[in-house]
Formats: structure tokens, sequence, C-alpha cells
């Protein structure tokens, strides 16, 4: 009962809330540009559709770049940018600008890899009926390749979950926040074993609903 | 009509310039079925792609009824490759799209409206035979199905030329016959030029009227089918055409066996496995006292027993010795023939 007590659940109420907001606006973003980002590293590789070497090698670097800077950093250097556009570097708001700096170079990649798994004989035959490169983009690269996208969603909506525990440090708010300042700082094991959970929970529910949704459109 | 003019196609790769296809002129007349036959690496491939200019030729001349293609802006080229259907050895048909869905890809390319398409859709499944299977998925069909489906979407933007990459060469023999049959009667009811590359001679020998033979990018030999099959010149020729055991030649083996032994009787003995374990001819042959010497022979040992056949000679015999030898075999499984 004691344990019970320790927690507030309107407070825990508002990080979930927070981690919820910054995870799935960030998603949103991440997954839209990534996407674009992808198609454009693709069509412009050596054998694409578009192919342009000098492009391809350029956003390539960025990319590259961006991934490899650890995100805890990540943070700190685009707080100027933050400030700029958001006004604040604080709250859940402030967080986005770097979640979704993170998490696009991240889903360009593993769309890249999902169009690269897209069977050419399928780009080949469309090829032959005359079709446009654009229409063999949406009418047959996209399309054939939904399920490797989709698990790329799941996989970084994810990874941005335990970015948001990360921006919690920073102050961000959230339930990586929540853990940090009242589970760790002020020893209240009661939020710490709480907040954890709920990360838990949220990260099974979206990894579950993912490979539903993969299972349900996969074809093959 | 298709008319390739000192087709030349160089790849250039970064240690070395491959040479696919070298020097080629080749004329394709109007509702021909055109064979284009080589082993792998002949660039038979390459050669089937310049004709839709999947791949642009280094030097040459493409002549499509008539028209330059080396001119076309690449706008008017993916018009004018609606016009040329083409199917593959792995069908490539999109797993996303049902079977309908499917055939109807390249009516949306072309820009019809809804209902066009699915009217036309459904004329493509009707002709090839797919009527009740519009909904599967491809993953839900078997080979022979798959590349139904792969030429109902080649036909689709009813096409003068439809282009045949290995189109039967993933599937089995009795599915290669039906997808053969329907292919030489979308030939004969359209009017369709057909190309096909293949590495199998029955598929030449079966629906083509005319032939080439590839090796190492050039066409070594070119002409009527029966004329290339009768007298095969080039090395590559002869090498393909010793490949198939077919009527033919058999045909032909027996009319020689028939010249060289002109008295007594010839068989044709088949054995088509399951009595390897014994002696039969010579157990035949012990029985019936009967004198016999063995001509010819093709005898594969197979998992399911000797397969293939043996032809024997017997110069004086009475009836009732040759009728006992006969019985004695087919009651052991072995096809007789007499020749």
């Amino acid at each position: 009962m004691n344990f019970i007590k320790k927690i507030d659940f309107n407070q825990l109420l508002t990080a979930l809330n927070e981690t919820l907001y910054m995870s799935f606006t960030s998603l949103i973003f991440a997954t839209i540009i990534g996407l674009l980002i992808g198609i454009l590293l693709f069509v412009t590789q050596s054998d694409g559709l578009y192919k342009n070497k000098f492009v391809n090698r350029i956003v390539d670097i960025i990319v590259n770049v961006l991934r490899a800077v650890p995100f805890i950093i990540l943070m700190i250097l685009v707080m100027p940018f933050t400030k700029a556009i958001v006004g604040t570097i604080l709250g859940a708001s402030a967080a986005i600008p770097s979640l979704i700096i993170a998490a696009v170079p991240f889903y360009a990649r593993l769309c890249v890899i999902a169009f690269t798994e897209v069977d050419k004989g399928t780009i080949e035959a469309s090829k032959s009926m005359g079709a446009t490169n654009w229409q063999i983009i949406y009418k047959v690269l996209l399309p054939e390749s939904l399920p490797a996208l989709i698990s790329g969603i799941t996989v970084t909506g994810i990874s941005l979950i335990s970015y948001t525990a990360m921006a919690g440090a920073i102050g961000s708010g959230g339930l990586g926040n929540l853990a940090y300042m009242y589970g760790w700082v002020r020893r209240n094991n009661a939020v710490l074993y709480s907040a954890t959970l709920i990360i838990l929970i949220i990260v099974l529910v979206i990894q579950g609903l993912g490979d539903y949704i993969v299972k349900k459109i996969d074809k093959r | 009509m298709i008319e390739l003019k000192n087709i030349s196609k160089t790849f250039n790769t970064r240690k070395l310039d491959i040479h696919a296809v070298k020097d080629v002129s080749v004329t394709i007349n109007e509702g021909e079925i055109f064979g284009i036959v080589g082993y792998s690496g002949a660039g038979k491939s390459t050669l089937v792609r310049i004709i839709n200019q999947l791949e642009k030729q280094s030097s040459g001349q493409l002549i499509i009824n008539n028209e330059d293609f080396s001119t076309l802006s690449n706008k008017e080229l993916r018009k004018k490759r609606q016009k040329i259907g083409m199917i593959f050895q792995h069908f490539n048909l999109l797993w996303s799209r049902t079977v309908f869905k499917n055939i109807e890809l390249p009516l949306e390319i072309a820009g019809l409206d809804k209902k066009q398409r699915s009217e036309r859709v459904n004329e493509l499944i009707k002709l090839v035979g797919l009527e009740g299977r519009e909904d599967s998925f491809p993953s839900q069909l078997s080979g022979g199905q798959k590349q139904r489906v792969g030429i109902a979407r080649a036909l689709a933007n009813d096409p003068d030329i439809l282009l045949c990459d290995e189109a039967t060469s993933a599937l089995d023999p009795d599915t290669t016959e039906s997808i053969l049959d329907l292919l030489s009667q979308i030939n004969e009811d359209l009017g369709i030029t057909i190309v096909m590359i293949t590495h199998q001679m029955e598929v030449v020998q079966k629906i083509c009227q005319k032939v080439a033979i590839m090796s190492d990018g050039y066409i070594v030999e070119m002409g009527n089918v029966k004329d290339v099959f009768a007298h095969p010149k080039h090395e590559v020729t002869k090498r393909f055409v010793q490949n198939i055991d077919s009527g033919k030649n058999i045909e032909r083996i027996q009319k020689e066996l028939k010249e060289l032994y002109p008295n007594g009787e010839i068989l044709r003995l088949t054995f088509t496995g399951g009595n390897s374990d014994k002696p039969i001819i010579a157990n035949a042959i012990y029985k019936t006292k009967l004198l016999v010497s063995i001509l010819d022979s093709n005898i594969n040992h197979t998992k399911l027993g000797a397969i293939g056949f043996t032809y024997i000679h017997i110069e004086n015999g009475s009836e009732n010795q040759i009728n006992e030898f006969v019985n004695y075999l087919v009651s052991n499984d072995v096809k007789v023939e007499v020749v």
C-alpha cells in the first residue's frame, strides 16, 4: 500500500501524455520526411530510376553523419535551432525538432533497405509496360515494399520512445524525465518502476500493432 | 516487322567491357514466332531487351514497323512500349496485387478509366483461362497460372509484339506444353509477332517458325526451324539439336536402322523404370533361343530404375519365337514396338 501511495497518478498521467505526444508527433514527421529521403537515396543510386551520383553521395553523407552523432549530443547541438522555431528549449514541444532530426536518417535508411528488397523484375516489368518513373514509384515500389516500410515505422517508433526518455534528462518532460528526476534523483522507487513499466507497455503495444499490420498486408 | 541492323551492345564495367551483343542483324516478320536460342551468357536476354529498348544498343539501328526507335524521345518510347508486351522467366508479378489488379496495371499505366479497365481485364482473364481466380494473390497460384497472368498482363494494351524471356524455363514439361499451346493460339488468333528466347530446343521445335542461334554475342545460324534442325551447321547448333530426344529424332534413327538392316525384324524396347534389376533381355533370349543383336541403346539409370530405349535386331526367327520373346518382355513392363 505504501508503495502505491508514493505515486502521484496525475503526475504520471501528465508524463505519459507528454511521452506519447513527443513520440507520435515526431514519428509522423520522421516517417514522411524519412520516406522522401529514402526514395531520393534509392532512385539516385547507380542503377536507379534517376541515377545521380552527386546527389546520392551528398544525401548519403548527410544521413550518415546525422546517424553517427549520439542523440544526447545531437539534442544539445540542435538547441539554437529549436529555440528559433519553437521559442523555447524546455518542454515536450522543444524536444520534437531534435527527435525528428534523429529519426529521419534512421527511417530513411530502413526505407532504402525496404526498396532494395523489392524484386527488380517487377520494376523491369513495369518499365516494359511503358510506366513513367513516378508510376513505378507509387504503383510498384511503394506497395511492394509496404510491409518492410511498416516494420520500419515500428522500429523507428520504438527508438523514438527511448529517445524521449533521454530527452527527459535535459528537461523535455515525459516518463523518462519523471523516472530520472523523481525516481532516481529523489530515490522514489515506486515512481521509477511505474514509469519504466508504462514505457515498456507502450513499446510492446507498438511492436504488437506493427507486427499485426505487417502480417495482415503481406500476401507473399 | 522488326528489323535489327548491325546491333551491338557493350556494357562498360569498371574492370572490363563486356560485349554482350555483337553486330546482330535480324528481320522478324509480322505474325511470326521467332525463336532465339543460346546458352546462358550468349547475349540473347540483352538482344530481346533491345527490342523494347529496356537496353539501348551501343551501335546499330532498331526499326519496328518502319519507325527508327533510336530517334524516339523517352516519352514516345514509353508509348511504344505499351504496344510491346513482355513475359518473364520468373513471371515478375506484383505480390501485393491480386490477379485482377496485376492484369490491370498496364491499363492503369496507359491511363484507361476504371470501367474500360475492368472490361478489358475480364476479357483477358477469359482469354488465358483464369476465370474464378481474379481475386487470388500470385502466391496462391501455380507456376503455370502465374505465367498465364503474365501473358494476360502483357497482352493488356493490344500489343503487336510479344517478347518472351525464357517464359517456360521455370515450368514443368506439362505446364510448358500448355503455355506454349496458349502462346501459339494467341499468335494465330491475334496475329501477334512473338519473339521467344529460350535454351530449350523443344520449345523452338514446337512453336517457332524461324530460329536464330546465338553464341558469344553473335548470331551463328539462322533460318527456318525445319532446315536448321535437319542440317545444323554450327557447332553450337549441333549440340542443341543433339540434346533433344523428340519425335522427329526417333523417326530419323528408325529410318537409318531400317536402311542398314533391311532383313528381319527391328524392335524398339522402351524401359520405363521399375525393372532395372533383372536381366530381362538375357532371360528372353535364354527362353526363346532367339539370336538378338543390340543396334542402338540409350538407357539412363534413375531412382525409378532404368529409363530409356534399346533397338534390337532379330534376323532369323519363327513367328512363335518372336511372339514368345515379345510377350516375355511385355510381361516385364517393357514397351515393345516393331519398327
